[in-house]
C-alpha cells in the first residue's frame, strides 16, 4: 500500500513539474498597432500558480514541516499583476490591452505580440507616429 | 530522549525553511546583483525584448516595477519534483549613450538545495530570447 502510494506522490509530482528552464513558446514581435494611451489601470491576471497548490506538494513530500514551510511563501504569490490600457486610434477606434509594460497616460506606444496569450509588450515610440 | 530529538529535527528543519529566499528577497537585492549582459539598443526596445523573451519561457511573471533605479521584472519557477522553486528578478537600466543593461538576478527557494534552476540557466534563456528579438528588428 505504501509503494501504490509513494508511486501515486511521484507521478504526481513528475507530472506537475519542469526542473530546467526552458522556452515553451516560439520567439515572436509583432507589431499590432502604434497609439496613444488613453487610460491605465492595474489588475490581477488569473493566477499562474497557486499557493494551495505549493502547500499540497510541500505536505505530500515532506510533511507538516513542508507544509508549513511553504505555506509561508509571500502574500501576492498567487496573484500576478499587470495593467489595462485603453487606447484611441487615430481612426478613433478604441482598442483595449492587457500588458506587463508601464507606461504613462499620453504617451504614444507600439502595441507588440510576443506570443499567442491576450498579454502584450508596449514600447514608447515617438510622439510623432501617434500624429 | 526520542521525543527530544524529534523536536530538535523539526525545529532544525523549520528554521531551515523560514531562512529560505522569496520575492521580497530578490526584489531588494543590490541593484547590481547577478549576471549581466549590455546591448547598444535603446532602453524602450530592450525593456519590450525582455519582457517578450520572459513571456516565452516556462517561468512565472509576478509583477513589474518602474523605478529610477530601471525597469524590474519579478519572476518565480514553480515548484517541481526535486525543486523547491525558484526566484528572480530581471533589471533593464538605462545607461543613456551606452545603451541599456540587463541583470538577471535569482535564487532557490531552498538556498542549500543542488537540484533546480540556477542563475547562470536563467540568464542564458532571458539573454537568448533578447538577442533573437533584436535581431529581427
Amino acid at each position: 500500500m505504501k509503494t501504490i502510494i509513494l508511486l501515486f506522490i511521484s507521478f504526481f509530482l513528475f507530472s506537475c513539474s519542469s526542473i530546467s528552464v526552458q522556452q515553451e513558446a516560439s520567439l515572436r514581435f509583432d507589431t499590432l498597432f502604434i497609439a496613444k494611451v488613453e487610460s491605465k489601470k492595474s489588475i490581477t491576471l488569473d493566477p499562474n500558480e497557486s499557493k494551495s497548490g505549493r502547500v499540497l506538494v510541500g505536505l505530500v513530500s515532506t510533511g507538516p514541516i513542508g507544509a508549513i514551510a511553504t505555506a509561508i511563501t509571500e502574500d501576492d504569490f498567487s496573484n500576478p499583476k499587470a495593467f489595462e490600457y485603453t487606447f484611441s486610434k487615430n481612426d478613433n477606434e478604441v482598442k483595449v490591452v492587457l500588458s506587463r509594460s508601464i507606461t504613462a497616460i499620453g504617451s504614444c506606444v507600439e502595441v507588440i505580440s510576443p506570443d499567442d496569450s491576450k498579454i502584450e509588450i508596449l514600447r514608447v515610440v515617438t510622439p510623432e507616429q501617434c500624429e | 530522549m526520542k521525543a527530544v530529538l524529534y523536536f530538535i529535527s523539526v525545529t532544525f528543519g523549520l528554521l531551515m525553511f523560514i531562512s529560505c529566499a522569496d520575492m521580497n528577497t530578490v526584489e531588494v537585492a543590490p541593484t547590481n546583483e547577478g549576471i549581466s549582459r549590455v546591448y547598444s539598443e535603446d532602453y524602450e526596445l530592450v525593456k519590450a525584448a525582455v519582457l517578450a523573451s520572459m513571456q516565452s519561457m516556462n517561468i512565472n511573471i509576478k509583477r513589474t516595477n518602474q523605478s529610477s533605479e530601471g525597469f524590474s521584472i519579478m519572476f518565480t519557477k514553480s515548484i517541481s519534483a526535486f525543486s523547491w522553486g525558484e526566484v528572480g528578478r530581471v533589471l533593464v537600466v538605462d545607461r543613456q549613450d551606452a545603451g541599456s543593461e540587463v541583470f538577471v538576478h535569482s535564487e532557490k527557494r531552498l538556498k542549500h538545495q543542488f537540484a533546480g534552476a540556477n542563475e547562470r540557466e536563467f540568464s542564458i534563456f532571458v539573454f537568448n530570447g533578447i538577442s533573437q528579438i533584436l535581431e529581427k528588428r
